[in-house]
């Protein structure tokens, strides 16, 4: 935009007159105002800033836009100034009166159409479409006081363009072919753009004889001059157009919508459980319902591990559980055949029998332990922790490891628990124990695990004498990727924390005394 | 004394069921391959065809359609016993289908197998 204020004539007024680019002038055009678009004879283009106003002026035409009504009655009202500038102008009156009957009681296009014959101008005129079309959209409307229907773009844009260019604007069949204008003889059309809308307004007598040129240019200012409020009455109905067709499709097709918001934050659950919320009217319901999340890292990677290992060991079950049978039946066979062996055989031969039903014991409680079921049984604590011993080994094989049942008789507490996952999280304490004592330069490393009943709660303790927790980490140790192993995940303990959830348990780590770190699982009985 | 065939692919349950089979009075024919056992159960006669579900190379059902040709359904009922480790319910459902009987490995006693499977009329326990 250049700006300039050397015109002799913005001096005269007082004023600001801006010189404007073709882009510049399409976004002043937008200026939220009403608009007043008249003939003149001025010999440049030109746009004038004024008070409360600004004036666009070229040869063929001369525009004031002003910020609200007020204020273009005000300029109204000085209509002798505006006439001194252009030569055969409508008057201004008419248009204003004209516009006021075109848009009165007007919510639809449908109305605009209804109104135009009331208009005296237009009382010969039999005919009026209008079409819409909201940029980016894949399809036109078109109205007529006939019909309602859609139209292609690419139809639309042929008409558009057809009535942009033409100088006069009044047409007859043969200048736009189109099948979407169903007029019988000539016809006068206007365009009008805006940045996301453009809409053509036509009008007929039904015959073939040209309009006046009065006629014309009637049109054609009454048209213009209803720029804004033809583009709020347009969107207006194509919004009314949408809500209409959503409702048709909701009453049709009514579909139950279930979304469900799902937590990502470990901490919250707990708090969060099981609230829901709906919302309903006639045609949809929508519910938010907070479930447990599933989605988290922690989980996942636990789910995962569970799935891995429980297909291992139901293969390696099926795959074993025949041989080991095999050499079962087998021994029992061979001791069944007691006279002429030797009795060392025969004890070796009862115990490799005695060694493959182990095995199998082994191998069924195993895939029984990966089982992902949500299934709560009378659990022997001492056979689980046993179990679970075994399948750290690989790792925990060369510390001591003992289980001390504290206050009780039998060496076992029973409790009702999901088996799997209190063995889970016994591995991965175990598990945490090992790795952490491998860096211990102590010369005895030992794992204890102290099993306590007490009046309502079960407690189990898995302590190390290894190198322990930084104290930076112990307040975040059960987050997820809170680690103190160089390549660990930092998944382990946030696992046993949201497994320890899962079965009515709290598991915490014990103020670490110089000795020992222990994590203590309570388990609410 | 009854002509047994045994189509089982692991060596020690194989060698242990046709022992204890035989000490019973019973000449037994023991096989891994199903191919085989198809070939055999044309040529020869058994009374008794004890055949394993999953073999290295067919299954004991392929083994039982194959010998449509020879046996009718009854025969088939009636000579049959499926021994499994996969003792799924989809497997006992198709096992029904030819009305065999069914024994699920590990057997907890294997002679009250081996009694069941001689027994003339064909119940599984």
């Amino acid at each position: 935009m250049e700006n300039q204020s050397n015109s002799s004539h913005a001096r005269k007024r007082k004023d600001l007159t801006l010189y404007i680019d073709k882009r510049a002038k399409q976004e002043l055009a937008f200026f939220d105002s009403f608009e007043i678009s008249l003939t003149s004879k001025k010999s440049q283009s030109q746009y004038t800033l004024k008070n409360d106003s600004v004036e666009f002026s070229n040869n063929s035409e001369y525009r004031l836009y002003t910020p609200n009504e007020d204020s273009l009655k005000k300029h109204l009202a000085n209509i002798q100034e505006i006439d001194s500038l252009s030569t055969d102008i409508s008057p201004l009156q008419n248009l204003e009166d004209s516009f006021k009957k075109l848009f009165k009681n007007v919510t639809h296009i449908d109305d605009i159409i209804l109104n135009f014959n009331k208009i005296s101008n237009f009382k010969h005129y039999h005919f009026f479409q209008i079409l819409v079309h909201e940029k980016g959209q894949s399809q036109a409307y078109s109205f007529s006081s006939e019909s309602k229907e859609t139209i292609t773009v690419s139809s639309y844009n042929n008409i558009f363009s057809k009535v942009k260019k033409s100088k006069n604007k009044h047409f007859d069949l043969k200048d736009i072919n189109s099948e979407d204008i169903h007029v019988i003889g000539s016809f006068l059309a206007k365009e009008l753009e805006y940045t996301d809308l453009s809409i053509i307004v036509i009008a007929s007598r039904g015959d073939l004889f040209s309009s006046q040129k009065e006629e014309k240019d009637f049109f054609s200012n009454l048209i213009s001059y209803s720029k804004i409020k033809l583009a709020i009455i347009a969107k207006h109905t194509l919004i009314l157009n949408q809500k209409m067709k959503i409702q048709n499709i909701i009453r049709n097709f009514p579909i139950y919508l279930n979304i469900s918001s799902k937590l990502v934050n470990l901490e919250s659950i707990q708090n969060a459980k099981n609230s829901t919320k709906t919302i309903s009217n006639e045609h949809v319901t929508i519910t938010y319902e907070t479930v447990e999340s599933s989605t988290n890292e922690a989980d996942l990677f636990h789910h995962a591990r569970l799935m891995i290992m429980g297909e291992l060991l139901n293969t390696l079950s099926h795959e074993l559980s025949n041989p080991l049978f095999g050499i079962s039946i087998s021994t029992e066979m061979l001791s069944l055949d007691s006279n002429e062996k030797d009795i060392d055989i025969l004890s070796t031969i009862k115990e490799v029998g005695l060694s493959a039903s182990r095995c199998q014991v082994i191998i069924k409680s195993f895939s029984e332990l990966y089982n992902e079921t949500d299934i709560k049984t009378e659990t022997s604590l001492k056979t689980l922790i046993n179990e679970t011993l075994t399948l750290t080994k690989s790792e925990s094989k060369f510390f001591k490891k003992k289980i001390n049942f504290i206050n009780t008789k039998e060496d076992d507490i029973y409790i009702f628990t999901n088996p799997t996952y209190l063995s889970q999280i016994v591995f991965n304490l175990v598990i945490n124990s090992s790795q952490s004592l491998k860096e211990s330069l102590l010369q005895t490393k030992e794992i204890n695990i102290d099993v306590q009943e007490m009046e309502d709660e079960v407690t189990i303790s898995v302590r190390d004498n290894g190198p322990g927790i930084p104290e930076s980490k112990s307040n975040n140790i059960f987050n997820p990727f809170v680690t103190t192993k160089e390549n660990g995940t930092g998944l382990g303990l946030a696992i046993c924390k949201r497994l320890c959830e899962k079965i009515n348990a709290t598991i915490e780590l014990r103020n670490q005394s110089s000795e020992w770190t222990e994590f203590r699982i309570n388990i609410h009985k | 004394m009854k002509k047994i065939l045994l189509v089982e692919d692991e060596p020690l349950i194989q060698k242990t069921l046709k022992m204890l089979l035989q000490r019973r009075g019973h000449e037994v024919m023991a096989l891994s391959s199903g191919i085989k056992a198809i070939a055999q159960i044309h040529d020869e006669n058994f009374d008794l065809i004890i055949c394993d579900l999953m073999l290295q190379d067919i299954t004991g059902f392929d083994i039982i359609e194959e010998s449509k040709a020879k046996f009718s359904p009854e025969d088939i009922s009636a000579k049959f016993r499926i021994i499994t480790a996969y003792s799924s319910p989809q497997i006992i459902e198709k096992a029904k289908l030819y009305q065999c009987a069914i024994y699920s490995k590990p057997f907890t006693d294997v002679n009250l197998v081996i009694d069941n499977i001689l027994r003339e009329n064909n119940d599984a326990d």
